[in-house]
């Protein structure tokens, strides 16, 4: 049902690194999963059911905002790489 | 003086009448801690701020203004944030994680004065029923070392059942409270979805997830409760009072509903439901009126769980990425270290929901499984609104088997099977609680679990104080 290309593009969209066993034993979990959940995919539901979607989107308005450098000594001291105020990182462009 | 297997009730009389300092107490929990957990692995690590807690509680005490739970000890399972301690969630990716801010749960605990002492062991992520996926080792069972105490909050189950702690706080998405608390003996309620603020917890199933106690009693869960559960304007999904107080049960449960058929599933233990069958009686003779009830789809919630969790996992873990906080392995360029890092600081279950979340969320595929299980979700919803129109509440068994051995479920699907009954209450949102009952012929404990109508939390204390009166008769 589910192929190795799959594996192999899931991993990259997850941005999972993974070895070739490791992708091997994870193409026969998730065919046992998926096998397991078909029965969800192959049940005929009423069209007049919604779903539940359980969790919606809230905006909160972004006002009283909180006094500059409150929280960014906290925050940057969990950072891998920091200068300065900022996170450092690697090349993004 | 004896302060072993202490209820939290009994503990605030003898540290409100003095016999007993917050410090004698503390130290009796450190001490079993220090002396057991070698083997049980039920604390990954004591907080390193105890001995002032130890000391705001005890002058809140001396000053006449001890409150319900000040002075009490508890543990954190590790996905849940006390500001400036580590917390994990028991993985690699956050070892050395410390927590920017406290969770509303923990801010709560604070102002009552409680004693926060330290993590409790978990699956990593809170993905599994077992305690396995621990980076840090599996929890043994405190009733049989060779067996599993459940999972994910396998600690706190441990942990109370080992007398470390007066109570614990853990998390449950699909009966990662309550089953752990059945295994080990100890009552486990996960509260209407909603009642408790997730701002601290961190997000595994976010329309799913929800903190609860674990505690010796019933009465101490609904001690516990009260204090955590107010509400939270830092999480857009807890309710407010409005919306709890429009619920509010009228009046007190008098009949419980059996779902037959979905007792009658595959894996159910014949002495399981021998148990199940005896606290039905116990209720029967005090007075309760048993039904038989059908929820045609309830059997679904696990498969719909499995599509719906990967799905909000595969988001919520996105955020581990090795930029801000965490583990971070350095690649060769910005795409190169995200891939090391995510591969290499995930465990193997993590890695399997993420994927399979990638996958059902996928073009092509999104409709079939997602959508799809969403629509099943309502349904599921609706039946159980359905039956609670008869009945007042709906019970069940706990857990298929008792607490099995280790490496037992090494198939994944096995593992989830565990969930069978728990895992309703996290697809519907509805209430439920764990409570103790027998032993199985392997002298592992057994439990029985009773679900209400969303927000009738107040009616489960109820009911459930009362069953464990008359079960014990």
């Amino acid at each position: 049902m589910i192929t190795r290309e799959e594996i192999d593009n899931l991993c990259a969209l997850s941005r999972i690194g993974a070895t070739d066993q490791e992708k091997e034993a994870l193409l026969k979990d998730l065919e046992n999963i998926l096998g397991y959940v078909q029965q969800v995919a192959d049940i005929e539901v009423p069209t007049d059911i919604k779903p539940m979607y359980a969790v919606t989107n809230i905006m909160r308005a972004d006002k009283d905002p909180y006094a500059p450098k409150k929280f960014t000594d906290k925050l940057l001291d969990q950072a891998p790489a920091r200068d300065g105020d900022f996170v450092k990182v690697q090349k993004v462009l | 003086m004896d302060l072993s297997n202490l209820t939290i009730e009994k503990a605030r009389k003898l540290l409100d009448s003095k016999e007993v300092s917050v410090r004698q107490l503390v130290d009796y929990y450190l001490e079993n801690i220090e002396a057991k957990n070698n083997e049980i692995n039920a604390v990954v690590g004591l907080y390193s701020n105890i001995d002032e807690q130890v000391d705001i509680a005890q002058a809140m005490i001396d000053n006449s203004e001890a409150r319900a739970l000040t002075g009490i000890p508890y543990l954190l399972k590790d996905n849940i944030l006390h500001e400036g301690q580590v917390a994990g969630a028991a993985s690699k990716m956050l070892q050395n994680y410390t927590a920017t801010y406290d969770s509303h749960v923990v801010e709560e605990l604070k102002g009552q004065g409680a004693i926060a002492l330290g993590r409790a062991n978990m699956d990593e992520f809170a993905m599994g029923s077992s305690t396995e996926f621990s980076y840090y080792g599996p929890t043994k069972n405190p009733h049989d070392i060779t067996r599993v105490p459940g999972g994910t909050s396998g600690g706190s189950a441990a942990a109370v059942a080992a007398d470390m702690a007066l109570f614990t706080l853990g998390s449950d998405t699909a009966g990662s409270i309550r089953q752990p608390a059945g295994f080990c003996g100890a009552v486990g309620y996960k509260p209407t979805y909603g009642m408790v603020s997730r701002h601290g917890l961190m997000a595994m199933g976010s329309s799913l997830d929800s903190i609860g106690p674990l505690t010796r009693t019933v009465a101490d869960a609904g001690i516990v409760h009260d204090v955590i559960s107010t509400h939270d304007p830092m999480d857009a999904t807890n309710a407010s009072y409005e919306d709890r107080a429009a619920h509010i049960p009228i009046k007190k449960p008098k009949v419980v509903g059996v779902p037959r058929a979905f007792l009658a599933s595959d894996g159910v233990a014949d002495y399981v439901l021998e148990d199940f069958e005896k606290g039905l009686d116990a209720l029967r003779n005090a007075g309760y009126e048993i039904k038989d009830i059908e929820l045609p789809h309830i059997a679904l919630s696990l498969p719909v769980y499995y599509i719906i969790l990967p799905a909000e996992v595969s988001t919520n873990l996105s955020r581990y990425d090795g930029i801000r906080y965490g583990f971070s392995k350095q690649g060769k360029d910005l795409l190169d270290s995200y891939i090391q890092t995510k591969g290499e600081g995930f465990g193997p279950e993590a890695r399997r929901r993420i994927l399979m979340g990638t996958y059902v969320l996928s073009a092509g595929y999104r409709d079939a499984y997602y959508t799809k299980a969403e629509q099943v979700r309502t349904l599921i919803t609706n039946e159980l609104r359905e039956a609670f129109k008869g009945v007042d509440i709906i019970a069940t068994p706990t857990s298929p088997t008792d607490a099995f051995k280790f490496g037992e479920k090494a198939d994944p699907i096995a593992m989830y099977a565990a969930d069978l009954f728990t895992v309703p209450a996290n697809i519907t949102g509805n209430p439920a609680i764990s409570i103790p009952t027998g032993k199985s012929p392997n002298n592992m404990p057994l439990s029985i679990q009773f679900m209400a109508p969303h927000f009738h939390d107040e009616n489960l204390f109820i009911f459930g104080q009362k069953f464990e009166e008359i079960f014990k008769l």
